[in-house]
């Protein structure tokens, strides 16, 4: 039997509104008494209803597309080599998300997936050269998990945009545009060797312009990766539209060549 | 959609089920955004304790027993303290004056505001043998009608 004051004080508890040295010693009598426990849990439950009378807020747009990235992103970064299959997991629920930290995961993941499934299926002798070039795949990943959090940063605190770029080859790229600072850099892995003469060139243009403002000639490392920083001369916005084209060596003053890689 | 959805959801957090953190997600988020702005968050904190809450979720859904708790009174739990922690830490809690219906709402005071039951009855002017009371009965209240139905 549960007397009056201490129901009392389970309401209190429950709510969160007993003094420290109250609540340490209210603990205690929980501890020991399974129906002053059950009656605790029930209060509870009935105190969490409070938070119903808050006025009904919309969420931000794009909330649940960022806390999907933390998680996939948590989720890889505890990944070993040996539990590869929870990170290979329901790929498709990761293809409507958006940004950087969104798609780098699931890159990398993807990645991972095609090198253990290449294990399964290839003798020992070729087995070593798998294996290191997953460990490769692995300290790349190290630093583009890095940047991943650099660019987090980056985007809670600016009116920033990230995107992405398709084409063919398949590649993994990712810009990150900040407004307003009105500069960005540009992420990329896998770009194909250009033809002697050229160069890539990165361009942006404004949603339903008609000039499109160079970022500049794309430098190239020997592992087809680039790492391009960069910021313009004309004002843009917050949400300009990307895309590489293939141009005269030292770039073009306005897009002439071949169009090889766009916005998602 | 009630207690038995919630603990299926967990369940399959637990096993690293991402769209069901999804789904729980698209079924609460909303209202805890809206309890952490109560409580004095800006929307950008807002956002990121929320977040945080269903992070701690992701982490914690394997150790979670259904038996023992309803899954919202554990979001709650986790989102308002997460809340009120951060604001403390800032010296921003306890203004009731912020939100005028919490004024003379003793459980609105301790659940919004942190507030314990001596700090209230002093800011009400009440004996807090009364503040007790009043709690008391606002809670058997909420019990009644938890038992109509979920949030």
């Amino acid at each position: 039997m549960i007397s009056p004051p201490v129901h009392e004080q389970a309401a209190l508890f429950a709510l969160d509104a007993l003094p420290e040295e109250e609540r340490r010693e209210f603990l205690k009598k929980v501890a020991g008494d399974e129906s002053l426990a059950a009656l605790v849990a029930e209060l509870r439950d009935a105190a969490a209803l409070i938070a119903c009378d808050a006025p009904a807020c919309p969420l931000p747009d794009g909330a649940k597309t960022r806390l999907m990235a933390r998680i996939t992103a948590e989720r890889l970064r505890s990944s070993s080599p040996q539990n590869g299959a929870s990170a290979r997991r329901n790929p498709a629920a990761r293809t409507k998300s958006t940004g950087l930290a969104a798609l780098l995961p699931w890159g990398l993941a993807a990645g991972f997936a095609i090198f253990a499934g290449i294990l399964w299926g290839e003798r020992g002798s070729d087995r070593a050269a798998i294996e290191s070039e997953i460990a490769t795949q692995r300290e790349v990943s190290q630093g583009l998990f890095a940047r991943v959090a650099e660019l987090e940063t980056v985007l809670a605190a600016r009116d920033s945009e990230v995107a992405r770029l398709r084409g063919t080859p398949p590649l993994l790229a990712s810009i990150v545009w900040d407004a307003t600072a009105q500069q960005g850099v540009l992420k990329v892995r896998g770009l194909p060797a250009v033809p002697d003469g050229s160069d890539y060139q990165l361009w942006l243009i404004e949603p339903g312009g008609d000039t499109p403002v160079s970022a500049g000639v794309v430098p190239i490392d020997p592992d087809g990766s680039a790492n391009l920083p960069f910021t313009t001369e004309t004002p843009l916005g917050s949400n300009p539209v990307f895309f590489i084209s293939i141009e005269p060596k030292g770039g073009s003053p306005t897009p002439e060549g071949e169009v090889v890689f766009g916005e998602m | 959609m009630g207690d038995a959805q919630d603990s299926d959801w967990i369940e399959r957090i637990a096993r690293e089920d991402e769209r069901a953190l999804g789904e729980l997600h698209a079924r609460y988020a909303q209202p805890l955004y809206s309890m952490v702005l109560r409580i004095g968050a800006s929307e950008h904190e807002a956002e990121e304790i929320v977040q945080d809450a269903f992070l701690t979720v992701w982490r914690g859904a394997k150790s979670f027993d259904p038996a023992r708790a309803r899954v919202f009174t554990w979001l709650v739990t986790i989102a308002r303290n997460k809340a009120i922690d951060r604001l403390r830490a800032a010296g921003r809690t306890g203004n009731p004056a912020s939100n005028p219906t919490d004024v003379n709402n003793p459980i609105h005071l301790a659940f919004f505001r942190g507030m314990t039951h001596v700090e209230i009855a002093q800011h009400l002017g009440e004996p807090v043998d009364a503040v007790k009371s009043q709690i008391l009965t606002a809670l058997e209240d909420l019990q009644k009608r938890l038992k109509g139905g979920n949030p």
